[in-house]
C-alpha cells in the first residue's frame, strides 16, 4: 500500500474535525443573528477599527518586512541569522506576552514623553504590527529564495541598472509570494486578540477590534451575537485564504 | 583584443591568470573547477579580482592599481552560463528586446531579423521560456545577449546540457553570428571537440593558472607539459630517459623525433597519429617501429581504442571499427606500430 493511501485517513479526520465544527457553528445560529450584527454599531465600529489598525500594521510590514525578507534570502552573515531567529519570536511567543512587553515600553517615562500610546489606536496598530510583520519577512524571504540572483546580473548585462534589474527580474517573479505574504500577515492583524486587547484596552468604539468585539459579547453572556460575528469572520479569513492559494495558482511560468 | 591579468583568493584556492587574445573566437578551455568560471564572472564584473586588470579593446573595465571597477551594468560584457536563463515572465521577443529597452536605444530591425530568422525563433516570440526546448532557449539567450551590440561576448559552457547534435547547431550558429557582427567571445569549455571547431585562440587553465595561451593550432600541437598534453587529449605521455641529438629513449625503445630547441622531459603523441601496419607492410622505410601485443581493447561509437605493450612501453592506438574487423583486433595479437616523427611532441615537466 502506497504511503499516501495511508495518510488519507488522517486527512480525513482533520478536514472533519474542521469542517464539522464550523458547521455546527452555523446550525447553531439564524440569520436573524447575522443580521443584527451589522445594526450592531458597536460591532460595525470593532470591524472599522479593525481593518484600519490592520491595513497600518501590514503598511509596516510590507515597507520594513519585504526587504528584510530580501536580506535574509540573500545574505549568510551573522545579521541575517541573528534576525531569522530573532524574527520566529513574534509567531511562537503567546501575543498577550507581546502585549505586556509592549505596555512595559510605552508606559516608560521615555516614550511617554514623546507620544502616548497605551489605550491607542497607534498602539493597537504597533502592537498589531509586531505580530504580524514575521508572517511577511518570512513569506518574501521563501519568495526570493526560490529566484537565482543570474536574473538580475543577466539583467545588468544588458544595461538596467541595480535597482531596475532587481524590479524587473527578482521582484515581479516573487511578487504574488510577497502579496499572498501580505495577506497572511493582515488576517493575522486582524486576528489579533491578546496584544491589542493589552496595549489598546478595548474601549469601545475607540480601540475594540472584531475579537476583542466577539470576547465581549461573550462574557456579557450574548453567546449567539458572539458566535455569529466569529462566524463572519471565519467566511472572510476563508475567502482570503482560498485567494491567496488559487488566485495566483495560474502561471504562465516556471522557474 | 582581451587583455585579462587577474589574482583572486578563496577559501580553498586561488586564481592567478593572465592571458591575451586578439582573434574573435576565443577559449578557456580546462576541467571542472579549474577557474575559468571564475575568471569568465570577474570579467563580467559579477565579483571583484583581488589585483589585475581587464581590458576589452581601448576599454578598461577594471585596473586595481587604478581603483576601476567598473559597474556591471557598464562594461557592455554579453553573458551566457550554463543554466537557462531567459526570464520566465517575458515571452522571448520581450527577453530578447530587454537590453534595447532598458538602454532606450532603437531596434536595429536588420539586425534583429538576422538574428532571429539565424537563430530559428521567428515563431516564437511571443511564447513563454517554458514552452521552449532547451536549444531554443540558449538560442534566444545568445540573441538577447548580441543584440545589444556588446564590446564582449562571454559564454560560460552554455551548450553542455544540450544534446549532442544540438550542440553541433549551437556551434555553427555561433561562430556564424560572432564572424558576422564581429564580437570578440570567450567561450568557456571543457568540451574538446568543440573547443576545437569553434575556437581561433586557446587559453589552456588548470587550478587557476593559464598553462599555454596561443592559437588553436600552436596549443593543440605543441603542448606545454603532461597536464596540458592530457587536457588536449593527447593518450600517449611518455616520460623521456635519455636524449641525444634528435633520438629519444623511452621505457626501452629509441624514438626519433624533429630536434626539439629544448630538452624534452617528457613525448606527447595522440592516438590517431599511431599508425598500424598491416602484416604485409615493407617496415623498412617506415619511422619509429614498435612491435607490440594488443593487452587491451577499447570499443567506441565510431572507432576502437587498443592498448599494445612492448617490453615496459605502453601505447594507445585508434584505428576504424572497420580496420579493427577486418584485421581481427583482439587481446593477445601481434601487432606492429609506426609513429611519424612530426607527430611526436616534446614536452617539458612544468
Amino acid at each position: 500500500m502506497k504511503l499516501t493511501k495511508l495518510s488519507i485517513l488522517p486527512t480525513t479526520i482533520l478536514i472533519v474535525f474542521v469542517i464539522s465544527v464550523i458547521v455546527w457553528g452555523f446550525f447553531s445560529v439564524s440569520f436573524l443573528d447575522f443580521y443584527g450584527l451589522f445594526k450592531d454599531k458597536e460591532f460595525v465600529s470593532a470591524v472599522v477599527f479593525g481593518l484600519e489598525t490592520s491595513f497600518v500594521a501590514v503598511l509596516f510590514s510590507s515597507i520594513l518586512g519585504v526587504p528584510a525578507g530580501f536580506l535574509l534570502a540573500r545574505s549568510s552573515g551573522l545579521l541575517s541569522k541573528v534576525s531569522d531567529v530573532l524574527f520566529d519570536l513574534p509567531i511562537v511567543i503567546p501575543p498577550l506576552v507581546v502585549g505586556v512587553l509592549l505596555l512595559n515600553v510605552f508606559n516608560s517615562s521615555l516614550i511617554n514623553y514623546v507620544y502616548s500610546f497605551v489605550f491607542t489606536f497607534s498602539g493597537a496598530a504597533i502592537a498589531q504590527f509586531f505580530v504580524a510583520f514575521p508572517f511577511t519577512v518570512k513569506s518574501s524571504k521563501s519568495a526570493f529564495e526560490l529566484i537565482p540572483p543570474v536574473y538580475e546580473r543577466i539583467a545588468m548585462t544588458l544595461g538596467a541598472g541595480y535597482l531596475r534589474s532587481f524590479f524587473d527580474t527578482t521582484f515581479k517573479l516573487a511578487f504574488e509570494s510577497i502579496i499572498s505574504g501580505l495577506i497572511l500577515s493582515w488576517l493575522r492583524s486582524l486576528g489579533e486578540f491578546g496584544a491589542t486587547l493589552i496595549v489598546g484596552g478595548g474601549i469601545a468604539y475607540k480601540t475594540e477590534n472584531i475579537p476583542i468585539n466577539i470576547y465581549l459579547k461573550i462574557t456579557e453572556g450574548n453567546f449567539r451575537e458572539g458566535l455569529a460575528a466569529s462566524l463572519l469572520v471565519i467566511v472572510v479569513v476563508f475567502v482570503f485564504v482560498l485567494l491567496t492559494k488559487f488566485l495566483f495558482k495560474k502561471k504562465r511560468f516556471n522557474l | 583584443m582581451i587583455d585579462v591579468s587577474l589574482r583572486k583568493r578563496f577559501i580553498n584556492f586561488n586564481i592567478d591568470a593572465s592571458f591575451s587574445f586578439k582573434e574573435l573566437r576565443n577559449v578557456l578551455f580546462g576541467v571542472s573547477g579549474s577557474g575559468k568560471s571564475s575568471i569568465l564572472k570577474m570579467i563580467a564584473g559579477f565579483f571583484e579580482p583581488d589585483e589585475g586588470y581587464i581590458r576589452v579593446g581601448d576599454r578598461v573595465l577594471f585596473d586595481k592599481s587604478k581603483k576601476i571597477n567598473m559597474p556591471i551594468f557598464k562594461r557592455g560584457v554579453g553573458y551566457i552560463p550554463q543554466e537557462y536563463t531567459l526570464f520566465p515572465h517575458m515571452t522571448v521577443g520581450e527577453n530578447i528586446l530587454y537590453g534595447v529597452k532598458v538602454r532606450g536605444l532603437k531596434v536595429d530591425g536588420v539586425k534583429f531579423d538576422f538574428l532571429v530568422e539565424k537563430a530559428g525563433l521567428k515563431g516564437c516570440l511571443s511564447s513563454y521560456p517554458n514552452e521552449l526546448s532547451g536549444g531554443q532557449k540558449q538560442r534566444a539567450s545568445l540573441v538577447r545577449s548580441i543584440v545589444v551590440s556588446p564590446d564582449i561576448l562571454l559564454l560560460d559552457e552554455p551548450f553542455t546540457a544540450l544534446d549532442a547534435p544540438i550542440r553541433r547547431e549551437m556551434y555553427e550558429l555561433l561562430t556564424e553570428i560572432v564572424d558576422r557582427l564581429e564580437v570578440p567571445t570567450i567561450y568557456v569549455s571543457h568540451d574538446l571537440e568543440g573547443v576545437y571547431e569553434f575556437s581561433q585562440e586557446i587559453a589552456v587553465i588548470d587550478n587557476g593558472v593559464v598553462l599555454s595561451c596561443s592559437d588553436r593550432e600552436s596549443v593543440f600541437s605543441n603542448p606545454v607539459n603532461p597536464k596540458v598534453a592530457k587536457l588536449l587529449g593527447y593518450k600517449n605521455i611518455l616520460k623521456v630517459e635519455s636524449v641525444a641529438g634528435d633520438r629519444v629513449f623511452v621505457s626501452g625503445h629509441t624514438f626519433k623525433i624533429e630536434k626539439p630547441s629544448f630538452t624534452p622531459d617528457f613525448l606527447f603523441i595522440r592516438a590517431e597519429d599511431v599508425l598500424l601496419l598491416r602484416f604485409d607492410t615493407n617496415i623498412s622505410d617506415k619511422e619509429n617501429i614498435v612491435r607490440g601485443e594488443i593487452v587491451n581493447v577499447y570499443t567506441g561509437l565510431s572507432s576502437v581504442c587498443l592498448k599494445i605493450k612492448s617490453g615496459s612501453l605502453e601505447l594507445y592506438l585508434n584505428v576504424s571499427k572497420h580496420v579493427a574487423k577486418k584485421m581481427e583486433l583482439k587481446v593477445g595479437e601481434s601487432v606492429v606500430v609506426s609513429l611519424k616523427k612530426e607527430s611526436i611532441r616534446a614536452g617539458r615537466k612544468g
